[in-house]
This record gives C-alpha cells, sequence and structure tokens, in this order.
C-alpha cells in the first residue's frame, strides 16, 4: 500500500519542528544601538548552568546577575548590559559549540568564565582569537596561564596553591596514618591529586595507593560504579583519602563507600564544594573534610541569600568571585564607553584596557578580595593564603573551619 | 604499590561481588541487542535508549507516584519496589516496541538492505536522547517538561533502600544492595529462560531465530515474535534501570544508556551475539574481567580492559563463546 505522500511532508515538517524548538532557546543579542543613552551590550556566562555540576557554577552566575542588574539600575551608568547563558554543562567537550556561539554574537563584549578549568582549555582559543575578555572566577587549573592568552584573566588563586595547603593540612593537622589518592582524570582533578601526593610524599606522609576513574560523571553524567576503586582503597588500608574532581563523582562515592563499610576521612578541593555533594552523598558526607579559595559564608552570601531566596543555594560557592568578576566586566564596560568606545570591539579592548591598568597601587576593591592582575601571566598579582577556606560537613551543611592562616598557623 | 597478581589475589572476592553485582545489570541490558539480532538479525543500537527510559521513569515515579523521600522498610519497600519496577520495566518495554514499531518495520515490510536497519537504528537512537535532552527542566517541548531531570538541581534517585550489611563471603561483606541486584537479575534471567525454553511464544522465538521462513511455514506468527522479542528486551533494560539507580544513586541523564549499552553489545558479543544464555553469561564475565583487570592495572584502565577481553574472545571464537556459525 502506498503510504499518502502528505505523510512524508508532515514527517519532514515534524523534523524541522524539532530542529526549530531546539534551536529557538538559544539567547540571541539585540540590537548594539543606543537604547536611548545606554548602549546594549551582551555578557556570556560560560559554564554549567544546567547538569550536575550546576551546584558549583549558579551561585556565581547568579550573583553576577546580581551585579548586573544593579549596574543597569544605576543612574547615569552608560550601557544595558544582557546576561546571557553559554551553557556546557561543564564539560569541556560540550564547549567548543558553546563558544563558537558567544564569540560569534556580534554584541558581546566579555564573557564571564569559563567556569571550570576542562572548558577553559577547549574554549580558550576560540575567545582570545576573538579578542573578547575572560574573567574566571573559578578555573583553577595551574596551566591555564600558560597558554598566552592575552584576553584571559582568572580572580582566584590556581591549584598549585589549593594542592599546598591541602597537602599541609593533611600533613600537620589531620595526620592520617596514610593516605589514598583519588581522581577522576580530567584535566582540573587529576593534576590537583597529583600535586597533592607529591606534596603530601614530601612531607613525609605514606601514599597507600592510587586510582583514576575511568568516566568519571562530570563527563558522561552518568553516575559512577565505584564498588571496584572501593576495593582498591580498602584494601590499601589508607586511613585518609584525598578527591581531585567535581561534587557529581565525590558525591557518588561517598554514599557508594558508606554502603560498602568504608570508613576513611575523605578530603577534598573546591570542585566538592557546593550543594550537588550534600544532596548525592546525604548522611555519608557527614565529616569530609574540604577547602577552596571561597568563604560560602561570607557578609557577601547574606546579601546573595537575600537576593536570590529561594533560588539560591545552601553552598554559595564561589558567589563573591562571581559578583566580582560583574563588577570587573562592567566597570570595564563603562570606563571604555566612557573612553568614547561604541561598537562592541571597542568595548571589548577597553574592557582588556581597564583590566591591564590594575595594579598594586591601583587595585580593584572587591567583595572577595582586592583584584589586580599579573601583566604577565593575568593570574591575580597576590596569591594569599587567607582566601583559602576550610570547610567540615556536619549535619546538613558545611562549618567553616576558618581560612588557611586560622587553620594551619604562619 | 605492589604486582598485579598480589593486588588481584587480595581483593579477589571483593572484586568478585562488585562484577557480579555489574555484571547482572549489563547482562540485563544485553539481552536486549542479543534476542532482538536473534530475530532480526539486526543489531539494535536504541536499546540503550529503552535503558534511558527507564531511568527517567523510575525517578519520576518514586519521586512524583510513590512520593518517596527517604528511606522506607518492610511491605512498604516491596511494594514500592515492585510498583516502580512494574513502571519501570512497562515504560521501556512500550519505548522498545514504539522503537520496533516506527525505526525497523516499515523497513522489514520493505525489503530494506541492511545498512538502512543500521541507519534508522542509529537514528533512532539519536532522536530519543535529543527528545530527552529537550524535555528537560528547562527547555519546553510539546507543552510538557519532565521535571529537572537535568536542569539546576536535578533530580536524585532518593535513597530509600537502606544499606545494610548481609553477610561476609571469604572476607568480604556483601550488602543487601548487592543480593537485591544480583537476586532481581538472576530471577528475572530464570524466568526469561523459562519462558523462552517452554513456552509456545518462547518456541517461536527460537524457531524464528533458527529459521524464519520455515518457521512462518509451521504457523508461526513472526510479527508477534517480534514484537515479543523487542518488549521482553525492553522490560530487562527496564529492570537494569532501576537496579542502577537503586545501587549507585545518583540521577539521570539523556546519555546516561551510551556507555552502558556498549559495554552490554560488547557483552552480549562476547557472550554469542543472538544466543540468550550467551548474552547472561557475556554479561557476567565482563563484569568480572572489568573489576579484576581495574584491580590489576589500575580502575582507570577498567573499561579499556573489557574491551581487550572482548577482542582477545573473538580472536580466538569469533562466534562468542556460545554463539554457533554464522547463518548467511
Amino acid at each position: 500500500m502506498k503510504k499518502p505522500k502528505w505523510l512524508s511532508l508532515v514527517a519532514i515538517l515534524a523534523v524541522f519542528a524539532l530542529v526549530g524548538a531546539a534551536c529557538g532557546d538559544d539567547g540571541g543579542g539585540g540590537g548594539g544601538t543606543p537604547d536611548g543613552d545606554r548602549i546594549e551590550v551582551t555578557v556570556y556566562g560560560q559554564g554549567a548552568w544546567t547538569g550536575g555540576a550546576s551546584g558549583l557554577v549558579l551561585p556565581s552566575m547568579q550573583s553576577a546577575q546580581i551585579r548586573f542588574d544593579e549596574l543597569n539600575a544605576e543612574e547615569g551608568y552608560p550601557a544595558t548590559i544582557k546576561f546571557e547563558q553559554a551553557d556546557t554543562q561543564g564539560s569541556g567537550d560540550n564547549a567548543p559549540p558553546v563558544a563558537q556561539g558567544a564569540a560569534e554574537d556580534p554584541n558581546t563584549v566579555a564573557i564571564m568564565g569559563p567556569a571550570f578549568s576542562g572548558e577553559s582549555r577547549a574554549s580558550g582559543d576560540t575567545y582570545n582569537e576573538a579578542q573578547i575578555p575572560f574573567v574566571s572566577a573559578s578555573a583553577t587549573a595551574v596551566d591555564l596561564s600558560e597558554f598566552g592568552w592575552d584576553y584571559w584573566y582568572r580572580t582566584i588563586g590556581h591549584d598549585g596553591l589549593q594542592s599546598a595547603l591541602a597537602a599541609r593540612w593533611v600533613a600537620e593537622v589531620i595526620q592520617p596514618e596514610s593516605l589514598f589518592i583519588l581522581h577522576d582524570t580530567t584535566d582540573y582533578g587529576q593534576p590537583l591529586a597529583e600535586a597533592v601526593e607529591a606534596a603530601a610524599e614530601d612531607a613525609g606522609i605514606t601514599v597507600a595507593g592510587k586510582a583514576g576513574i575511568p568516566e568519571p560523571a562530570i563527563n558522561t553524567g552518568t553516575t559512577v560504579n565505584f564498588s571496584s576503586i572501593i576495593s582498591d582503597v580498602a584494601d590499601s588500608g589508607a586511613d585518609a583519602l584525598f578527591f581531585g574532581g567535581y561534587d557529581v563523582d565525590s558525591g557518588p562515592f561517598l554514599s557508594q563507600a558508606r554502603d560498602a563499610g568504608l570508613d576513611i576521612q575523605v578530603i577534598s578541593g573546591d570542585g566538592s564544594v557546593s550543594s550537588t555533594l550534600l544532596d548525592l552523598a546525604g548522611e555519608a558526607a557527614e565529616g569530609t573534610l574540604l577547602l577552596a579559595p571561597s568563604n560560602i559564608s561570607s557578609e557577601f552570601v547574606e546579601k546573595y541569600n537575600a537576593e536570590v531566596g529561594a533560588e539560591g543555594f545552601s553552598v554559595a560557592i564561589y558567589s563573591a568571585e562571581g559578583y566580582d568578576a560583574a563588577s570587573l566586566i562592567g566597570e570595564g564596560i563603562k570606563q571604555a564607553i566612557e573612553g568614547g568606545a561604541e561598537t562592541p570591539e571597542d568595548i571589548r579592548a577597553g574592557i582588556k584596557e581597564y583590566l591591564d591598568t590594575l595594579t598594586e597601587d591601583n587595585p580593584f576593591e572587591g567583595e572577595a578580595k582586592t583584584i589586580f592582575f599579573d601583566p604577565e601571566t593575568h593570574e591575580l598579582g597576590v596569591f594569599a593564603e587567607e582566601l583559602y577556606f576550610f570547610y567540615e560537613v556536619e549535619g546538613e551543611g558545611l562549618t567553616n573551619l576558618g581560612n588557611a592562616t586560622e587553620v594551619l598557623g604562619g | 604499590m605492589d604486582g598485579c597478581f598480589d593486588s588481584l589475589v587480595r581483593q579477589f572476592w571483593d572484586q568478585t561481588v562488585n562484577g557480579l553485582t555489574a555484571g547482572a545489570i549489563y547482562a540485563m541490558i544485553a539481552l536486549g541487542y542479543t534476542m532482538v539480532y536473534g530475530v532480526l538479525q539486526l543489531i539494535n543500537f536504541a536499546h540503550s535508549e529503552v535503558f534511558m527510559v527507564s531511568t527517567v521513569v523510575s525517578l519520576h515515579a518514586l519521586k512524583e507516584w510513590f512520593g518517596v523521600t527517604g528511606a522506607i522498610h518492610g511491605a512498604t519497600l516491596i511494594f514500592v519496589f515492585l510498583g516502580v519496577l512494574l513502571a519501570a520495566c512497562l515504560s521501556s518495554g512500550v519505548t522498545a516496541l514504539t522503537i520496533e514499531r516506527f525505526a525497523y518495520r516499515p523497513l522489514r515490510r520493505r525489503g530494506a538492505p541492511r545498512l538502512s536497519f543500521l541507519i534508522s537504528a542509529i537514528g533512532a537512537s539519536l532522536a530519543i536522547q535529543y527528545l530527552f535532552a529537550l524535555m528537560d527542566g528547562r527547555h519546553a517541548l510539546l507543552f510538557w517538561t519532565l521535571p529537572n531531570l537535568q536542569g539546576p538541581a536535578p533530580r536524585q534517585v532518593p535513597r530509600f533502600v537502606q544499606t545494610e550489611q548481609l553477610f561476609s563471603l571469604f572476607g568480604t561483606t556483601v550488602n543487601n544492595k548487592h543480593v537485591l541486584v544480583v537476586g532481581v537479575s538472576l530471577v528475572m534471567l530464570f524466568l526469561l529462560d523459562r519462558f523462552v525454553n517452554v513456552t509456545r511464544i518462547g518456541r517461536g522465538i527460537r524457531a524464528v531465530a533458527q529459521d524464519p521462513e520455515a518457521a512462518s511455514m509451521m504457523g508461526v506468527n513472526i510479527d508477534r515474535v517480534v514484537v515479543t522479542t523487542f518488549f521482553i528486551g525492553g522490560v530487562m533494560a527496564g529492570a537494569a534501570g532501576l537496579l542502577f539507580l537503586v545501587f549507585l544513586g545518583g540521577s539521570s541523564h539523556w546519555q546516561i544508556g551510551f556507555i552502558l549499552g556498549i559495554k552490554a553489545f560488547s557483552a552480549a558479543v562476547l557472550g554469542g551475539i543472538g544466543n540468550i544464555r550467551g548474552a547472561m553469561l557475556g554479561g557476567i564475565l565482563l563484569g568480572l574481567a572489568e573489576k579484576y583487570g581495574g584491580s590489576c592495572f589500575g580502575t582507570e584502565w577498567e573499561t579499556a580492559i573489557s574491551f581487550v577481553v572482548l577482542v582477545l574472545v573473538l580472536l580466538i571464537k569469533p562466534s562468542g563463546l556460545l554463539g554457533e556459525r554464522v547463518r548467511t
């Protein structure tokens, strides 16, 4: 029996409808034309807006939105900033087309992010070639400054310091009999864990074993079966474990470890400091020790909670840092326009110029810290140990144990 | 760090328990691939999405229909578990039927070449994946969203089964979740085995797998056999989905079927594609090989090792462990 021709037509239209629905959600810049006295500009936030790792990224994006809203409402601020989502779900594999889209938007003047190190690696060239300043408030891998990206800036300390502090914490305070090193084979987790391993060995701690996760959830979205790793850890006899990786992996690891009866002190870095960890691990997270270059119980966090309300995350990681990054971009836009820039290209250049003019004597005073950049590496001019905070999971939240100076001493 | 052999010896029973549990899940998913291949000589690449649908429905059923938030015990636990299992199996069975109806049957009717089936399979797989990607809490499609499959704060499976250490086996502890996964799989595999070997439709499935023309001449309704095969494969994948969530926790993802699908497919090939008992054996062996290999060479290599094992077996016995010569 011959199928009627209209059925094929319907099928083709259905395909277009599906494609249209898929494309329809992308933010599009509008204008670029002056709105009254204000120039309309677009800033993209690149990171895990959705997906399992979103608990690590959304607090900073929400805080950035708070700042952009404040600027937009400010009398005399010369621009209207539209904050768009460049959603990669935190995966470096998803990043290239997303970064391409943001870079090709003619109204883009700056990027907030990328939030993670893997996606920074994957998108850095795109933004640098398009000469768009990109300011990351949370990507901590050490080698990001080695790619020679002129338009990249980082507003937190990198993992060289984080791993050193973690190792000191283990060696001087926690003092286990032996340590197991676990990482997620990503560009962030593995170097961090291996740096802790090296520093721990230098400090005289026995490293009883090391393992990597074959397909971590941060890449695949699929919960990992940790049973064999847990067996490895149990077999090694270690009484402490350092995990380099993200909450979507550390959470299930803690939960499955508890199920398997493994009783071990788990220590992890900033990738695990999120509400998602608490959700995924539940009671199994109790007693876990964490550190991050971000204070989740600062004064700014009170403001964050007040503004964001029910949509806020209980662990407001990188919130103040996100706010500061947005402030930097906002100030850069203002100075660019006041310096005569009108087109997005000129505003991008103006933002970069502003960021480059920050020095020790003329820094930016942010909520989280004073910011100025090293002229060559574009890292923070000063890495301060006081900006690293230590936490312990107690009950349903994180208890702030203090910063590095308080916890580790001199 | 000690040598490979020492690690393996020390961790042997631990990794055996781990391997059997993982293998049970691979085996259940592998059945779908093997049964469809047996009956249609077709690799149903969309079977990984049948598994994915089951995880999504399980999550939904647990949180919305049964309102589970924390641990439950006793009769309630059994009731909820069976209820969600039923929902999961039915949903994935229906998904498998839908795939059969729209991706393969039209091609079968027209006697399309093998390549068309392959392309349709891959297309169906991608289409379903992206359909679910579009339906997460952030994108509304057709006025309906799945509540936050992967949006901010993706929903996770509630920890409704309280883990209890049950017994010790040669020094390794076995908990109730291990027993649940392996137990439920064994029961379902056993039922399937009986179904295929004892019932009339089961005989029909075996007949079609052997020789479709002769089977149809003997009065076997090929279409009904095909539909039943897809449905049963779907049901098995459905159970695997729920067991996966209970054992590992976490949430679902529209690509959750991808890696598991590849492993399960390899397990089916390892055991002899088209052979039901082969798929069961292949799944268990793959799970064990992964864990033993990982214990020896490092857990990062687990996946690589399972594929090396597959290749080695095929080099020695190309039709798989329990497979017969490929029918021309």
